[in-house]
């Protein structure tokens, strides 16, 4: 008998459990594939009850990746609800502690986890990882390492703690780091923009002229990006919709994302389906904000992004160029670091939060995660209790175009049951553009398996592919 | 060595934190055989191997048929982290029914796959643990002094100190008569956190991470579990210790220290054990009272 569907499980090489099916019609060829997330944990329920603040040190543990985004959405819901403003100097070490964070988080996506397809196209499993590449490439694996470590060592001295930090406090923050810690990280951060230029031009070379990478998860969308006024803002700013052609359609106040963003949910996946509340799927993360913005704002940033202007073109819809946004925001992130580690506000006491009593209020608190837009919204009880919480993680806005995405190259590429694993591993490529984070992206329910699976035209499963080893 | 890393229901931070061992851990893994990691390797099927680094906790069925099929593997398992140590900040879903978290994230009640366990549970609850490295995440010193004693055939070293050890703050005059939140002051530079009123748990908290929350001004939450006195004496526990701290202190009876603890907070002093089933079995702690509960026969906890 014909199998019906092709199933990859686990989905390697990212963050979270999941699965994709792929769908196979009577002729053996691919109709669609599907991304299922697994794990769900049950966040929003847990939290009601807790103290506004356990929030930003519980919500910090939604995600081992991308904490700091969540520890600062989460305090930044709260001073929304209570009417609050941190210090200009309060925001400074957030916004050092996020550039540290986005450092560590798009290194470990595109060096650790995604580079290893660019470098051994053709080659098996045993070969595509970083363990392959610290035997073959010693030098360029340690420096890629070295990246990802001096972005976790802000997260570690500014944060307070290396991962799920604890500088987040509504008004403020609980300690700053004195000029001599300030020092040391500056040191940490000394010769990585030109680790981060020698993997730009690894990048030209092996993945932005392979057409078939470039070509992989093709979809168009509309994009959904945090800005200010035109230049890439993570921390605070106004959103804006683009669509596909590249125009702004539409810029609004963040506290509006409601009035915009609609959910939709599938049973086949615990992750849920965001659309414009006008219909059309959209996209969010690096490839939206470098497509929104005009300018980065810092000058080797800016450079790389001319650069990459002429090669990709953005505004772009090709999937594969999240790569190339990936590596320009992590040279802007590096930028922003120095400048702000130079700056002595950072050690200012201004920067300390000032006590202040708990009260009711309802808040809205959105940063741009590495991912993408992340929303945490809050109600608060009068004696500072969590009544409700409900969270918009970013990955779950991608959930769109990764089935879409998948769906395509599938089709394109599976043309009957017989798979070799290279085209399964293309599929898997897909998802890992967008850097899933899906222990995030379940609305923290616990998501699990990132499986592929093969569907035929009666529904039957002909083939899973598992992470855990169920084929 | 064969190398597996495996994560069940997490947020893969305990990766994280293995990867921020830096060079450290690269010399780890060039040094061994990594057969299975799914966050670092493209191997779909878990092959025997020498040691399995296993984190996150038991959420759903198929955590279950996962963590069955590495302790088969597996000559050594060792639970990295606290959830799938003792079941994590996840396991305060387990004040609620599964349904409950569920009917809370999605208005479509449809089934999803894989399904909910009823409680969420610790890795030890369905099959033996070797090695336990705890920590949410487990510190950089902890982590690398674990792997360097396991590659060169040491035992590795159990730290039995409190928090409290390693912490500069220390108990000066009189404590604070009422608790507080973090956000309602800021804290006074050097002085116990507890005696001023956080609910900071370096007392009942195993050592180990050099203090580092309390020493950045932010009560310890507990992350590593608790000290090996209360896991060896079934007369203490982390709710109860603390109650009898500030009772001593501030010269109150136990029972009005308990009201007071009840009236500030619920769940906060059981962020990373409310899952576990040994504190639960502990009559003076108050985790039996917060859960809900349902009939986990087959894992004979209740």
């Amino acid at each position: 008998m014909m199998p019906d569907e092709i199933v990859i499980s686990p989905v390697t090489r990212i963050e979270g459990h999941a699965e994709i099916t792929v769908e196979l019609g009577d002729d053996g060829r691919a109709k669609g594939a599907r991304f299922h997330v697994h794990n769900f944990r049950g966040f929003e329920r847990f939290l009601e009850g807790m103290p506004a603040d356990d929030l930003p040190q519980l919500t910090c543990r939604i995600c081992g990746i991308c904490y700091s985004a969540h520890g600062l959405a989460s305090v930044k819901a709260i001073e929304s609800a209570w009417g609050i403003k941190p210090s200009p100097e309060a925001r400074k070490v957030r916004e050092l502690i996020f550039f540290g964070q986005y450092i560590e988080s798009h290194a470990l996506s595109l060096a650790v986890l995604s580079l290893p397809d660019f470098i051994y196209p053709g080659q098996g499993p045993e070969k595509r990882n970083i363990v392959n590449l610290l035997k073959t490439h010693e030098d360029v694996a340690k420096k890629l390492i070295d990246l990802r470590q001096s972005g976790s060592m802000i997260t570690r001295v500014v944060g307070g703690r290396p991962v799920h930090p604890v500088n987040f406090v509504p008004g403020g923050v609980v300690r700053v780091p004195t000029p001599e810690e300030r020092k040391e990280l500056l040191k940490g951060l000394e010769g990585k923009d030109a680790v981060l230029v020698g993997l730009w031009n690894i990048l030209k070379e092996v993945l932005l002229k392979n057409p078939e990478f470039m070509s992989l998860g093709a979809t168009e969308t509309h994009y959904l990006a945090m800005n200010d006024e035109g230049k890439i803002a993570f921390y605070d700013g106004h959103l804006s919709i683009m669509t596909p052609d590249g125009k702004i359609k539409e810029t609004f106040p963040p506290e509006d994302y409601f009035k915009h963003v609609a959910e939709e949910e599938h049973a086949f996946s615990y992750m849920k389906f965001p659309v414009l509340v006008t219909g059309e799927k959209f996209r969010v993360g690096p490839l939206a904000r470098v497509n929104i913005a005009k300018l980065c704002g810092t000058p080797k940033a800016d450079e790389i992004l001319s650069e990459a202007r002429e090669i990709v073109g953005f505004p772009t819809n090709t999937t594969m160029a999240y790569h190339v946004a990936r590596l320009i925001e992590t040279v802007y992130s590096w930028e922003k670091a120095v400048e702000l580690l130079n700056d002595d506000d950072v050690s200012s006491p201004k920067a300390l939060f000032a006590g202040i009593p708990a009260k009711a209020g309802r808040g809205i608190g959105i940063v741009e995660a590495p991912r993408g837009v992340l929303v945490h919204q809050y109600e608060f009880g009068d004696t500072g209790r969590l009544i409700k919480a409900n969270f918009v993680v970013a990955t779950q806005h991608n959930n769109h175009a990764i089935n879409d995405g998948l769906s395509a190259t599938a089709r394109e590429l599976i043309t009957s049951p017989k798979v070799p694993e290279e085209i399964l591993n293309r599929l898997e490529m897909i998802a890992r553009a967008y850097d899933p984070c899906l222990a995030c992206a379940t609305h923290a329910i616990g998501v699990r398996p990132f499986t592929i699976e093969l569907v035929g035209p009666d529904g039957k499963t002909i083939r899973r592919w598992e992470r855990n080893g169920r084929v | 060595m064969k190398l597996a890393t495996v994560s069940l229901t997490s947020c893969t931070g305990c990766h994280v934190a293995m990867l921020h061992l830096g060079q450290d851990f690269a010399n780890i893994l060039k040094g061994s055989d990594v057969v299975y990691s799914s966050v670092l390797a493209d191997f779909k099927k878990i092959p025997k191997c020498d040691v399995a680094l296993l984190e996150g906790a038991v959420r759903n069925e198929k955590d279950v048929s996962l963590l069955k099929e590495v302790r088969e593997n597996s000559k050594i398992l060792v639970t990295i982290g606290t959830c799938s140590s003792y079941g994590g900040v996840a396991g305060l879903g387990n004040t609620a029914p599964a349904s409950e978290l569920y009917e809370t994230a999605y208005k479509d009640q449809a089934k999803r796959y894989p399904a909910l366990l009823p409680r969420l549970l610790p890795v030890d609850s369905f099959v033996e643990v070797d090695y336990y490295v705890t920590g949410c995440p487990p510190p950089p010193k902890v982590l690398s002094g674990f792997f360097n004693d396991l590659l060169s055939g040491k035992k590795p070293k159990v730290n039995d100190l409190p928090v409290c050890a390693d912490c500069k703050r220390r108990v000066k005059g009189s404590f604070a008569r009422n608790m507080r939140h973090l956000h309602q002051a800021q804290p006074e530079d050097g002085v116990c956190l507890l005696q001023q009123g956080y609910i900071c748990l370096g007392s009942v908290t195993r050592a180990g991470c050099e203090a580092l929350c309390p020493t950045a001004g932010h009560p310890c939450n507990g992350c590593r579990g608790p000290t090996h006195k209360i896991l060896l004496n079934p007369s203490h526990g982390i709710y109860i210790d603390i109650v009898r701290r500030r009772s001593h202190y501030l010269g109150i009876t136990e029972e009005q220290s308990r009201q007071e603890i009840d009236e500030f907070t619920d769940r906060s002093l059981y962020w990373f054990t409310l899952a576990s089933p040994f504190l639960r079995r502990r009559n003076m702690e108050r985790v039996s009272s917060l859960i809900h509960r349902v009939n986990v026969d087959k894992e004979g906890s209740e």
